[in-house]
């Protein structure tokens, strides 16, 4: 039926075509993780010993497969990139895609980052920014990295004034805020505060869980 | 009687190791050796009963952080220790640490035990680490707890996700900023994300028909 199967390809490809753009690492990262998988799937299955029904139609031509890996994909980074560009601005620091995130090593998370880009208790990655002229070093420090100014310097963005850094948070309520030069405390002006009993010095406050 | 000399290192051994256990290295370095020891105790005692430690470690160092002085630091982890405890409870023995974290500040931040356990029957398989971050939020910006733990709840059983929740708390959290009253701000943007979800599909215990 390859007639039936060219219309179906060209509708893939004109469905793949109107997908907002991505970004090309990401991609890569997202394919060469789903070839690892596929690999270790094969290693795994062991080949029937005389040819069956089953071993015919695996060894049929699989089109489809590679149909329905290409559809899931491009499903996936819409999800994950093209609704996370198209999102409002967050009053906070912005919160970007899963997929937006620096590559995780190989040793920690080798196959599910395309599951992480649509779970809901995904680590997102979050975009710290404070304008802060004459500083000389800025760091975020919050719950999320043990208060440790060390933890999250900030970068200054070449001929500004304005600083930022970006760090993985899974989903869920923080408290942090900015360390200028090693010493000064700052809230960060658009987030909202939290007031704390416990020692008597406002925090900004960072809720994660945005796609 | 007399006792093995062997029994006797065994136990020194695992008084010792029991002892390393409870200290955190990020601890040692950071605070003075009576906040330490008294710091490591708490920590030691909310290991025993099953509690998440990695917050208490956090607010040490929070407090560190601010530059309290030491015995405000063993109160404040002394207290989060109960909070963590009283949230583990309300929320079930298999609750994530995070959900527990989150539990605590929402108990913090006003929010009874019962709105607690209410979250956690309407939604028993879903992470309540957004809905009750989101919830403190809402509590910490001027909703009252009755409102906020019922429309929390109340989105919960429509099925909202966590992305819808921050979008919900973060839109409330702008119009209050802009001086709108924080009741009404919830009621306004509630509108917006109601018609977007089915009604509840749990019903309550009164309203199950007889067997």
């Amino acid at each position: 039926m390859p007639e039936s199967r060219d219309e179906l390809m060209e509708t893939v490809a004109r469905e793949l075509s109107a997908l907002p753009p991505v970004r090309e690492e990401a991609v890569q990262r997202i394919l060469e993780l789903a070839a690892q998988r596929r690999a270790a799937e094969r290693g795994a299955q062991e080949p029937p010993a005389e040819p069956s029904r089953r071993a015919r139609w695996r060894a049929g031509p699989r089109w489809w497969i590679g149909v329905g890996v290409a559809a899931t994909f491009a499903a996936l980074i819409w999800v994950g990139v093209g609704r996370g560009g198209r999102a409002p601005a967050v009053p906070v620091s912005t919160q970007l895609a899963a997929a937006d995130a620096p590559a995780p090593r190989p040793e920690a998370v080798p196959l599910a980052v395309a599951d992480r880009i649509i779970a809901d208790d995904a680590p997102r990655a979050v975009q710290f920014v404070l304008d802060a002229p004459g500083a000389r070093a800025v760091a975020v420090i919050g719950g999320f990295n043990g208060w440790d100014p060390a933890a999250a310097p900030l970068e200054r963005v070449p001929g500004s004034t304005v600083w930022t850094t970006t760090v993985l948070l899974e989903p869920g309520r923080y408290t942090y805020a900015f360390i200028v030069d090693d010493s000064t405390w700052v809230l960060d002006p658009r987030a909202p505060r939290a007031e704390d009993p416990d020692y008597g010095v406002e925090s900004s406050v960072l809720l994660v869980g945005r796609e | 009687m007399k006792t093995s000399p062997i029994i006797l290192a065994g136990a020194a051994v695992a008084v010792l190791a029991s002892t390393a256990a409870a200290q955190d290295p990020r601890l040692d370095a950071k605070l003075d050796p009576v906040t330490r020891r008294e710091v490591a105790a708490v920590i030691e005692q909310a290991r025993d009963r099953g509690l998440p430690v990695e917050p208490l470690v956090d607010k040490a160092l929070e407090g560190v952080a601010k530059r309290a002085p030491g015995p405000r630091i063993i109160g404040a982890v002394a207290r989060l220790s109960e909070r963590l405890d009283a949230a583990r409870e309300a929320l079930g023995p298999n609750a994530t640490p995070a959900e527990v974290q989150a539990g605590a500040e929402a108990l913090a931040a006003g929010v009874p035990d019962s709105a607690l356990r209410e979250l956690r029957a309407a939604a028993p398989g879903v992470s309540l680490a957004v809905p009750l971050g989101v919830l403190t939020q809402l509590v910490s910006r001027g909703v009252s707890v009755d409102r906020a733990a019922a429309t929390v709840l109340d989105l919960l059983r429509r099925g909202a996700r966590p992305p819808q929740l921050i979008a919900l708390g973060e839109a409330v959290q702008e119009d209050i900023a802009q001086g709108m009253a924080p009741a009404t701000a919830l009621d306004v943007r509630l509108r917006g994300i109601l018609g977007a979800l089915p009604q509840p599909a749990i019903t309550t215990t009164a309203e199950k028909p007889p067997l």
